[in-house]
């Protein structure tokens, strides 16, 4: 399905949470809003869903498939919704869990019990957890609860998945397990999907298309090669990696402007000699090689802390141990123009 | 092996002297005079005791004793979870005001209850009249006695299920939203069963409390043996005619019906904390 | 709210539960009063100042004041060893405490006359000693004492539990004896929960009149708290005199509400604060 929101502006009192945002999220796509927390994501979220209504303001609007939503009308709209904390019906079992959406509905689009049964079963196996569709909500692990509260979303067959925050709550392991099994999933079963995360790693791995919020507002949307290659502004740049900051005076257009250099970790290289073009002088003050990635910590004659990743072998064949004097050079680097100070 | 502990280790001091003064104390209080009265019925041989404890007038106490202990549960469960459910879901004009008025049964003595309550049920009172002009006679009579426990019951309910209400998370209402279930389903199949437990335990408190009440429902209830004549005015009575047996052995039928309820209770709140207690 | 219980429902439920505690709870409290002064203010204050009913105000309080310190001390004790240590039997210490709450008030007297009265062995020895108990004051302070036992106790006890002994241990660790621990550690924490455990207990107290009521002997004068003094009074078809009586015990209810929803609130603000000041 695709939805289609055009102005949306969210006020709790005096604090903005959505200000004058407009999105088109297409037919079968992932989309991942990104952000820091209060940056509007799962007030969007919220508002897709109709559990909360935007701001009556003129130009607000919101299309599913085209059809304009009545923002009038509150209570929740029919969407695969998957909350945080999972929200499980405690008193239930995992199959009684899922079986809920179908149960409740008008007696004529009812299935029988046969139906329900075997619709439950489907989804029991999809999530993998067959054997235990008799439990107690309380008696599953996090990553358990979690595929049950989303096979509950999906019995339902919505043409519309909504997850905040999906892993918040879950171990870095299962985290990790778990979205790549929803990736999966999603090629399986292509249901329009938004995806709220303040994790840029999940977004960019789990995302077809990222959606990066800041204070309300969307800094940027892409694809994740888009926003992380090519990302517009500092904001994003800062946000979805780790970044080193120099201070620089510009040469040619803007002679005399300070600026700040952004550059990856991975986008700087480390010798001991000075070679050709602009480097850095510091010095080795830690280096770490436990990880997937040699890092190595240089604190430069200005008393910046610089951080460098290079791959393993590379940091083999330089060999360089704290306490060297080396020089920092910039493979590429990014500068944005709301960072000029003249 | 090791050796057996009465307790795990711990670096603060005074565990002898609190547990040793709370058990002295509860000893002295408590269990001292509960075994006075104990041993005072096992003198009793079982014939002696069948006559006291279950003769047709007695037998008559315990079932209106029961019946409107039940009936008063039974009304303050649906309107104290109604008073309960409005407190903690909605602000109207006087909320702060109505929530502190549901403390009065639990402040008032009940002797105050009981006389007010009948002065307005007897037939020439505020409520009293209008129903003597419908037929219904309140005061002196079965339904007497409901309307005393229902006053005295009521905080039991309300202030077991508010905190329960207040507890549910609103996300699973929204969860049941999204997956289409109306407003009443979601309250009949996710929100009633997840205040069950709670209901039951406030329930069974305002059940087991009218059980042993006895100054609220004295004045109301007309004390006709064989028909208003409950249980503790059956004890306080041999009790003044020096029949100490008598009263002792009916006193211990009730206490064993009070204890069962309070096994039922700790029971409800263990399985509250078992089965659905940690959060899902 | 969105996606709350629509208006007509809201409406109605609130109309349902203000109609049923204006019934039940809210006539009966003004009745009290209006009752009261049936005959006039001059009655009121005559029946108020009577001789009969300023002695039994005295019992009342006197055996008030003597419940409420020992239940405090034993609430803090019985806290402080449920809730430091992990012991076996603490389960069955915490149902214990809670007994007095499942016996009926007549009982209650029952079994002190049961122990203490004139034809047990230990009655008769302390009456050959020349001191009564039953159907004497001390009868109705033990009365008392086992009717408000679990007050304090079971407002602390879960509180205890909340908190946890990590900041006793700090302090222990830090050097501190345990009497300065819980003076300077423990107590400020659980101040206003200790008051509102005996706030709660002297409402009982005050108010208890089934378990007086089966020790007391109906001494006018000598053995009657106040309400006692309402039953004789009401036995007496003193109307008046009765809801005068009454009306200061529905006062003496007030000022427990109030206290109570004032400390509920503080309480609640603590709590939201993240200490228990």
């Amino acid at each position: 399905m695709n939805i289609s929101l055009e102005r949306i502006s969210r006020s709790f009192g005096g604090f903005t949470a959505l200000d004058d945002v407009s999105l088109e999220i297409r037919e079968g796509e992932l989309v991942a809003l990104l952000g820091p927390s209060g940056s509007g994501k799962t007030t969007l979220l919220r508002i897709i869903a109709g559990l909360d209504a935007p701001d009556a303001r003129a130009g607000a609007r919101i299309r599913f498939d085209g059809a304009e939503a009545d923002l009038s009308v509150p209570g929740p709209r029919h969407v695969g919704f998957v909350f945080q904390h999972y929200a499980l019906f405690r008193t239930m079992t995992v199959f009684e869990n899922i079986a809920f959406g179908l149960r409740v509905k008008p007696k004529r689009e009812r299935p029988g019990e046969a139906g329900i049964r075997t619709r439950v079963a489907e989804l029991l196996s999809l999530i993998q957890l067959d054997s235990i569709a008799g439990r107690y909500p309380s008696q599953l692990s996090g990553g358990q609860r979690q595929r049950v509260a989303l096979a509950r979303a999906l019995a339902i067959e919505p043409r519309i998945l909504l997850l905040d925050e999906p892993f918040g709550a879950l171990d870095a392991k299962v985290r990790q397990d778990l979205r790549r099994w929803l990736r999966r999933l999603h090629d399986k079963m292509p249901v329009t999907s938004v995806l709220v995360t303040h994790d840029q790693e999940e977004a960019l791995e789990v995302a077809d298309r990222i959606v990066v919020m800041r204070a309300g507002k969307v800094e940027q949307e892409g694809t994740p090669e888009e926003v992380f290659h090519h990302p517009k502004t500092a904001f994003v740049m800062d946000f979805l990696g780790n970044v080193n900051l120099f201070h620089a005076r510009m040469e040619g257009g803007h002679t005399g402007a300070m600026t700040q250099v952004r550059a990856r970790p991975h986008d700087l290289e480390v010798s001991r000699e000075e070679g050709s073009g602009p480097a850095v002088r510091g010095r080795v003050t830690r280096v770490q090689t436990a990880g997937a990635a040699a890092k190595i910590e240089v604190a430069t004659e200005g008393g910046e802390a610089i951080m460098v990743e290079m791959a393993h072998d590379r940091f083999k064949a330089i060999g360089i141990a704290a306490g060297e004097a080396v020089f920092v050079r910039v493979k590429d680097a990014r500068v944005f123009v709301e960072d000029y100070t003249i | 092996m090791a050796p057996i502990r009465l307790k795990r280790y711990s670096i603060l001091p005074g565990f002898g002297l609190t547990l040793g003064y709370t058990s002295l104390y509860l000893s002295l209080i408590v269990l001292l005079p509960l075994a006075a009265l104990a041993s005072g019925v096992f003198s009793m041989t079982w014939a002696e005791f069948t006559r006291a404890a279950f003769s047709a007038r007695v037998m008559a106490s315990y079932k209106v004793t029961v019946l409107a202990s039940l009936a008063a549960a039974l009304i303050n469960a649906v309107f104290g979870f109604i008073v309960a459910w409005c407190l903690v879901r909605y602000r109207f004009p006087g909320w702060r005001v109505v929530d502190a008025i549901v403390d009065l049964p639990f402040a008032l003595p009940t002797a105050v209850s009981g006389i007010v309550l009948t002065a307005l049920y007897s037939p020439g009172g505020w409520f009293g009249a209008p129903l003597a002009k419908l037929g219904v006679k309140v005061a002196y009579t079965e339904l007497g006695i409901v309307v005393a426990l229902v006053f005295i019951g009521l905080p039991f309910v309300v202030r077991t299920v508010a905190p329960a209400i207040e507890d549910l998370d609103p996300e699973i209402e929204q969860a049941a939203g999204c997956l289409g279930a109306s407003r009443w389903q979601t309250f009949s199949k996710v929100l009633l069963p997840a205040l069950m437990p709670a209901l039951t335990s406030g329930f069974t408190m305002a059940f087991a409390r009218a059980l042993g009440e006895y100054g609220s429902v004295i004045f109301i209830a007309g004390n006709r043996p064989m028909k208003t004549e409950i249980t503790a005015l059956l004890i306080v009575t041999k009790l003044e005619q020096f029949d100490y047996k008598a009263a002792s052995a009916i006193a211990a039928v009730m206490l064993a019906g009070s204890f069962a309820l309070l096994l039922a209770i700790n029971y409800f709140e263990w399985r509250r904390g078992s089965r659905h207690g940690s959060t899902a | 709210m969105r996606g709350g219980d629509a208006a007509w429902v809201r409406y109605l439920l609130i109309t349902i539960a203000l109609g049923f505690l204006g019934v039940m709870l809210v006539a009966p409290l003004a009745a009290v009063f209006i009752e009261a002064f049936a005959k006039g203010a001059g009655a009121y204050w005559r029946n108020v100042t009577d001789p009969a009913t300023l002695s039994a105000l005295r019992l009342t309080l006197t055996a008030a004041a003597i419940a409420a310190p020992l239940n405090a001390v034993f609430g803090l004790a019985a806290a402080w060893a449920a809730t430091r240590f992990d012991f076996k039997g603490r389960s069955l210490l915490i149902t214990l405490i809670d007994l007095p709450f499942a016996v009926s008030p007549v009982i209650a007297g029952l079994i002190y006359v049961a122990l203490l009265g004139s034809r047990t062995p230990l009655g008769g020895w302390l009456g050959g000693m020349g001191i009564e108990v039953i159907f004497a004051t001390p009868g109705i302070v033990l009365a008392t004492l086992f009717v408000t036992f679990p007050f304090v106790a079971r407002e602390l006890i879960p509180l205890m539990q909340e908190q946890g002994s990590d900041d006793e241990q700090a302090a222990v660790v830090l050097g501190a004896d345990g009497w300065q621990t819980f003076r300077l550690v423990t107590l400020p924490r659980i101040r206003l929960a200790l008051v509102y455990g005996l706030i709660l207990a002297n409402a009982r107290a005050i108010g208890e009149f089934g378990a007086v009521s089966v020790v007391s002997g109906h001494i006018r004068g000598l053995t009657n708290t106040l309400p006692l003094h309402v039953e004789i009074l009401y036995n007496e078809y003193n109307s008046v005199g009765a809801f005068a009586v009454a009306s200061l015990l529905a006062l003496f209810a007030l000022a427990t509400i109030g206290a109570k929803n004032a400390l509920e609130w503080r309480l609640r603000r603590a709590r939201e604060g993240g200490n228990g000041q």
